[in-house]
């Protein structure tokens, strides 16, 4: 088995600072990103971000010279890689270019970073429905506008921030919805695609619905890899629990950045290099000064970082689950007949069974959880299995082990 | 018909006369449009011709067929679990599954990672593998 001192998953703000700072302590470190070239959020971004030592910075620079600090400071960055499995010891399943392989890492960043927030509401699995971080992609990476008259659903900075790119690209935002109103009374209308959107007695004619409700940490393949979560009963997310040196409950394995928590640039980037740190100095590079630095920065940058998002009301009308097409009367059926968990939910209904394994259906059926069954406190996460992004099954078979 | 390897303007709503998708296929042409600044170096400028359940359509060489599809007027080019239920992509980053088109043959193919190659073939695919084939294209195929 091919082996590596230090695996990063993940090439956004986080992973690229882990991969930094744990390069130049010395230690040998592989970075895989499964997009077509890292940056991850950066990517996409136009507003500029807070550089960690003041200033502000263009996204798609700070992404270039992230990148270049990394691979002249030795580490090996592979795009277009898919870790689809975190198996025991560190044992990690790379996809990349229809070859597939495992690679032991005696230590691993996790930084998958976060995903958009769902907020189900019929109508919200036709076409013309986007996450932001599907405009963002399309402004920014791909050049193209995706629709005319846009409705944005959400609130807060994260809805301003959209609005203001859709605008400054040439587009009209001609409604404004909070996402609680949207879950309770909102849906959207259409038969191949969006025509308009509907609140109560209002209809507005719109050819794009863009869902902003914020981000939730995509924990995933650290809850594959056995490392115990805490649940947040507010935002229904799951996150990896850490010790002081963001150290999962799995020696060896470390999560930083909006994996754990979707806060902002900074944060990820202090706690990228926290991670990277904390991780050469468990290989033997005791750089405890650098070590201070670091978590001091990373406790300013929390302190400075923007609250997390409102509470979303449980959805109960429309498509919860879209991958297997289960709807929110299903999941509450499910519920009245004895589910108490969203492992029960998913073997009753198949809602989080889909491709995409649960990842825009499972705060929503925590939601109805709490709301149906009365469960206050903590929720068992569902369980993840491998693979944890589609793979063809030749490829898979053809695992050089 | 546009050479395969002719450099096209950036905002290229028009390029592409398709008007007639297959049955079934609601052709938004005009909703979505490429804006004249981009940002991304790396996406080549070359065109290249493809076939969409039989028709042609034009996107730029290694872009997603998601996107490619999305400019080209075909929003539902995806379907669900539930046949009735038209899709696109939801969140163009590989993760939603939403996108699930047959390129070349091969099933359950994301298109919103799927680069654009000249020649390639793409066909709706309902659920999961059962394949539609009631495309036709005035245009002919």
């Amino acid at each position: 088995m091919k082996s590596v001192s230090l695996a990063v998953i993940g090439g956004g703000p986080a992973g690229l600072s882990a991969a930094i700072a744990a390069a130049q302590a010395g230690v040998r470190v592989t970075l895989l990103d499964e997009a077509p070239s890292p940056g991850g959020q950066l990517r996409s971004r136009v507003a500029p971000v807070d550089r960690p030592d003041g200033g502000t910075v263009p996204a798609d620079q700070l992404a270039r010279e992230l990148v270049e600090q990394a691979t002249s400071a030795g580490a090996k960055i592979m795009s277009d890689a898919r870790v689809w499995a975190i198996f025991p010891d560190r044992v990690l399943a790379i996809e990349h270019g229809e070859r597939s392989w495992l690679l032991h890492a005696d230590r691993v960043v996790v930084a998958t970073g976060s995903i958009d927030i769902p907020v189900p509401f019929p109508g919200w699995t036709l076409p013309g429905v986007l996450t932001a971080r599907a405009v963002q992609e399309l402004l920014h990476v791909h050049c193209v506008l995706p629709g005319r008259r846009f409705a944005v659903v959400g609130s807060g900075l994260v809805a301003d921030a959209i609005a203001e790119e859709v605008l400054s690209a040439g587009g009209e935002v001609v409604t404004r919805v909070e996402p609680r109103e949207m879950i309770e009374h909102g849906s959207v209308e259409g038969d191949m695609g969006v025509v308009a959107l509907i609140v109560g007695d209002v209809r507005v004619a719109v050819d794009t619905v863009v869902i902003a409700a914020g981000r939730q940490p995509d924990a995933q393949l650290a809850l594959m890899a056995g490392c115990a979560t805490t649940f947040d009963p507010e935002h229904c997310a799951w996150a990896p629990a850490r010790d002081g040196l963001l150290q999962t409950t799995v020696p060896g394995m470390f999560v930083a950045g909006d994996a754990v928590a979707p806060r902002d640039v900074p944060v990820a980037m202090a706690e990228g290099r926290v991670a990277g740190l904390a991780a050469a100095a468990s290989l033997g590079d005791p750089a405890d000064e650098a070590l201070a630095t670091a978590l001091a920065s990373l406790q300013a940058a929390s302190a400075r970082a923007g609250t997390p998002t409102e509470r979303l009301p449980a959805a109960t009308r429309g498509i919860l689950c879209r991958c297997e097409g289960v709807n929110a009367e299903a999941v509450r059926q499910a519920i009245a007949a004895g589910a108490l968990t969203v492992n029960d939910v998913k073997r009753r209904t198949r809602s989080g069974m889909g491709l995409c394994q649960g990842t825009f259906c499972l705060p929503q059926i925590a939601r109805l959880l709490q709301q149906e069954a009365g469960i206050e406190g903590t929720l068992a996460p569902m369980t993840s299995r491998p693979p944890a992004r589609p793979i063809s099954l030749a490829v898979l078979a053809a695992t050089e082990l | 018909m546009i050479a395969h390897d002719a450099i096209i303007p950036r905002n290229r709503t028009n390029v592409n006369r398709v008007r007639h998708g297959p049955s079934g296929m609601t052709r938004s042409v005009g909703i979505a449009k490429r804006l004249d600044q981009c940002l991304d170096e790396s996406t080549s400028l070359r065109a290249v011709t493809f076939k969409f359940d039989g028709c042609q359509v034009i996107g730029y060489d290694g872009e997603p067929v998601a996107v490619a599809l999305l400019v080209a007027g075909f929003r539902a080019f995806a379907r669900a679990a539930d046949p009735a239920s038209a899709r696109g992509g939801f969140c163009f980053t590989g993760r939603c599954a939403d996108c699930l088109v047959i390129v070349d043959g091969q099933p359950d193919q994301r298109a919103c990672l799927v680069p654009v190659r000249e020649g390639m073939h793409v066909e709706t695919q309902a659920d999961l593998g059962c394949w539609l084939h009631e495309q036709s294209c005035e245009d002919g195929a």
